[in-house]
Formats: C-alpha cells, structure tokens, sequence
C-alpha cells in the first residue's frame, strides 16, 4: 500500500553535496511494522521526512495505495500518515489544554466553522485518555506546556492514532525520554499499532528494541539499506548479529557500540 | 471630570476594537504585524470616503471598512508566506504602500466629517431615551459583538487551528492544516477589525487624517500587555476581555496624562515616547526578571 520507488534525497549547501538517501526501493502491506537501525547521517530520518512530504525528493516516487504523492504537500500528505518525532514538545500545541490538542487532532482532514469541542466530543475524548493510564483524563483542562515529557509523548501517541492513519511514522519517538517513560510510550504504541493494524515505519537507536518490534527490520549506511531481515530471520536475530553486520560495513560509530553495553 | 471619563471610555472601546486586532496577530499567531499603523486608515480614509460622498448607510460603511483591512492584511500575509519576505519587514512593506494608498483614497490628507450623517449621529438620534450616553451605547455594543465573535471564531475548528499554528507550526502540519491559510486568515481578520476600528474613531472625532494611525502597533501592544498583566489566563474569553480592559486603562491614563500632565512637564507630544517607553518596560522587566532568576539557580 505504500511504495517507495528508487527514491533519493540529495542536500546541496553551497559547493557542498550530501546524498542522504540514494536509490531505496520499499514497498509495505497494510499492516507492516518496519523497524529502522542505521549509524548517525545514515538517512534514516530523512527516509521518513520523504514519506511525510517535509521536502520533495531528488529522484524517485512515493506512492501511497494507488495515487503517486510524490509532490502532494506535507499538510495534505498528514491527513493520511502520523508522524511522532523525538522531540516531545514538538507534537502538541503548548498554550493549548489537552481537550484542545486532542481535537485538533480528531480532524485530519476538513476543518469548518462548527464549535472544535462540544460536551459529547468531550466525555468521548476523555474515555480515549483514560484508556491510555497515564492519569491525563483528570488533566483535559491542563495546558500542554505543564505537562511532563512522558505525558506530553503519550498525548502525542494518542493524538497520531485518534484517527487511525494509513501510515505510522515514528522517528526515535522514545529517544528523548527517561528510561521509564521510554518502555511506556514503546508499549503504547505497540499496543495501538497492533489494535488498529497501522502500517508502521520506526526509526530506532536501541537494537533490542528494533528486533523485538515489528515483522521486518532494515539497517541502513550512507543512504543504503545495507541488511533486510524479515519475519522468522528477524524474530532470530541478536543484538550481537546485528553489530557484527555492521562491522563488515566498516560502521564504526561511537553510538553504535554505547548501544550494545544497554 | 465625568464627561472626560466618559470620553475615555468611549475611546477606550472603539481603541479596543484595533487592540483586538493586534492580540489577534501578536498574542494568538505570533506574528508581530505593522500593517496595522496603515490599515487603521485604511479604515478610517474608506469610511470617511463613503460617509462625505453620500449612497451608502452608514453601518454598512463599517463593514466595507472591515473589508478593505482586511485586504491590506491579506497584502502583508502574501508577502510572507508566498514570497518569504520576513513578518516585521511584510508588514512595514504593506505599511508604506497604504500610505500613499490612503491618500488617493482621500484625496488629500484629511477629511472632515463636519455636519454628515455618521453612524454615531444616526444613533445619537434614533437612541433618544440614552441621551448623552447613546454614542457610549453603541461604540460598547460594537466592541462586544466584535469580541463575541472573535471568541466564537477560536473556538471552532479553524479557529483552534490558528491558534495551534501560533503555538507550533510543525506540530499543527503534522495535523493536517496549511499554516500559510492560517496566517492570510489570521492577518485579515486582525486588519480588518483594525481598520474597523478606524472607522469608528474617525467617525468619534468627525475627521479621518492620513497620520492618524502612526504607532497603533504600540498603542495595540500597549492595550494587550496591560490587559494580559491584569488577568492570567489562557481561556480565549478572558484573553479578549483582558484586551478591551488593558484598551480602557490605557485610554484613561492617555486621558489623564494629557489633562493633568503639565504638571509634571509633559507635553501632549511626548505621548507616543511616553507609550513606547511603558511597551518596552513592560516586554524587558519580565526578562530581566527571568535572567535574575536563573542567575540564582545557577549558583
């Protein structure tokens, strides 16, 4: 249902070049969980920007079940892929309450001059919250801003899949947080991308974790998708395997091997 | 003292209707618009135009004055969002083109509105019971419908979507919204109840001058940040009751300042510095305070 067909991605700065995504072909069925592992300037981020229509590729297409939306808009692409990014600040509105945010997000597409929040929508939105047992359904009034990074992450969660899009971004969702409220908002968004069956893409440092989600999983270097494993192969592979695979790419990244001694 | 105060307050209302307008584009979308100091004349040339030709009743001429600003909002919007000049330099773009717009709107640079049927005397004549107060009656009426609508309007779904847009671009993106409409509309609702507000006020004081508009960005900012120093709160209803409130202060204490101000040696001229210094203290001494503060903590 979504198909990247050789896309690329170059930066031009000045005389200088960066080819940040070269030539990746991908294609996903509805209900795919990918997982992304790759050293830091790997392309992982930018891969994801291309789907999200942040900025237009160099070469190549995105097609998203028939239609090519290769030059459709990020604002109109959003209407159809939900993205969540590291930073927990970037996906909620500050000045406005959790009620707020939470409506905002339960019109993806048309916006029109009706009231954003009427008593029902409300009542409806705060059994949405309390499902999530972060304690935010007392808080509907609270302005984002007052809310902890973990809570502002697991509104945004819950934000991203209100109205369950076709496509799940998550760019190191988890990377920004405690080690506690990581577990929390991972275990949250498996839960909703396996309850509502979302297609999903997942950018990750932490290996354990990347093997562990989802049914296929890609290692990317220097704009290549350098490994593919999928289903079973995955299911098998170590974090060990996974550095080894790495090593023989001559990936030598300090990050890389901090994330082996967790 | 009691018709001075009741000057003031009048003042005060028909200001707040621009004040508005200025929270609209500062507070809500974070976009610092000097459009403004030229779109209040806008208002004020278009409405004055109307009124001295004659054919057209005079509450309708409100509305094309609202119109008009908000067309000169639009101008500064496109500026910015499809040609990517900066907000503060679109503004004063826009600002300077209006200039010598509103002179070929008037013709020359003021107009009277000596002996014609303004909307204020229309109602000063037709709310006979209020007396004195009619004009009082009708310039408060306005101001509430306007505020009343423009809390209606950040409630609905686009409104919380301009409002998202102020507070974050990329996350309101992320739901789906062109931040680039939100921006046109935001500056044309907020021009066009500036210049409303022109309007009016050239129709209180029975001319509209082409100067008339200098500063009426600071006099806006003033208003907002008296208000929003009064009452904390981040409901829609009360940011907007605190506007018209901090319109009110601030009017009185102009009024004040240019009764008894000779005694301390103020000239009437020096009102703009004497406003312009207040706006900085009241954006710096927070600031200053917060530095203070981290200074602390740091040790």
């Amino acid at each position: 249902m979504l198909t990247l067909e050789r896309i690329s991605k170059t930066f031009q700065s000045g005389a200088d070049r960066v080819v940040a995504v070269r030539a990746i072909d991908l294609a996903f069925e509805q209900g795919d969980f990918l997982t992304i592992i790759g050293s830091n300037g790997a392309g992982k981020s930018t891969l994801l920007s291309l789907i999200a229509g942040t900025f237009p590729p160099t070469e190549g297409k995105v097609l998203l079940g028939e239609q090519d939306i290769t030059n459709v808009p990020a604002h109109r692409r959003a209407r159809r892929i939900g993205r969540i990014v590291q930073d927990p600040l970037a996906g909620t509105a500050p000045s406005m309450t959790v009620a707020e945010n939470l409506a905002l997000a339960m019109k993806r597409g048309r916006r029109g001059l009706r009231f954003a929040l009427s008593r029902r929508l409300l009542s409806k939105l705060r059994d949405r919250v309390a499902a999530l047992n972060v304690g935010l359904e007392d808080r509907m009034d609270c302005r984002a801003s007052l809310l902890s990074g973990g809570e502002r992450q697991a509104l945004t969660v819950l934000m991203a899949t209100l109205v369950p899009p076709e496509v799940l971004l998550l760019d190191e969702h988890t990377a920004a947080l405690d080690p506690r409220n990581a577990v929390m908002i991972t275990s949250l968004t498996c839960l909703f991308v396996e309850r509502l069956h979302l297609t999903t893409l997942m950018v990750t440092h932490n290996m354990e974790q990347a093997i562990e989600a989802g049914n296929r999983l890609i290692m990317m270097h220097k704009g290549e998708i350098i490994h593919e494993l999928r289903g079973e192969q995955k299911q098998q592979a170590t974090v060990s395997e996974l550095v080894e695979m790495f090593a023989q790419h001559h990936v030598v990244d300090d990050e890389l091997l901090l994330e082996r001694v967790f | 003292m009691a018709a001075l105060l009741v000057h003031a307050i009048e003042q005060g209302l028909a200001y707040g209707i621009a004040a508005l307008g200025v929270f609209l584009t500062y507070r809500i979308l974070k976009f610092p618009d000097l459009t403004v100091d030229g779109s209040f004349v806008t208002g004020a040339a278009i409405a004055s135009l109307l009124l001295v030709n004659g054919g057209v009743d005079p509450f309708s001429v409100l509305l094309l004055a609202f119109a008009a600003g908000a067309a000169a909002g639009l101008i500064t919007g496109i500026l910015n969002t499809r040609f990517g000049i900066t907000n503060l330099l679109a503004g004063v773009l826009t600002m300077i083109m209006l200039y010598s717009i509103n002179l070929r709107i008037m013709g020359r640079p003021n107009l009277s509105l000596l002996r014609i049927p303004t909307a204020l005397r229309v109602v000063e004549a037709a709310w006979t019971p209020l007396g004195s107060l009619a004009i009082l009656a009708f310039i408060a009426l306005l101001t509430i419908i306007a505020k009343l609508a423009l809390d209606a309007f950040l409630r609905t779904e686009i409104g919380f979507a301009l409002r998202a847009t102020g507070d974050s671009e990329r996350m309101i993106t992320a739901q789906g919204v062109n931040t680039n409409s939100m921006k046109l509309l935001g500056l044309a609702l907020s021009n066009g109840l500036v210049a409303l507000s022109g309007a009016l006020v050239a129709q209180y004081g029975g001319f509209a001058d082409v100067g008339m508009g200098i500063g009426m960005i600071v006099t806006g900012l003033a208003a907002v940040i008296i208000g929003g120093s009064l009452i904390r709160s981040s409901r829609v209803g009360w940011m907007t009751t605190s506007v018209l409130i901090g319109s009110l202060i601030y009017r009185i204490a102009v009024t004040l300042a240019l009764r008894y101000g000779h005694v301390v040696g103020f000239q009437p001229s020096d009102l703009k510095l004497i406003t312009a210094v207040l706006v900085v203290l009241a954006l710096v001494l927070p600031r200053i305070r917060e530095q203070r503060m981290r200074k602390v903590s740091a040790c």
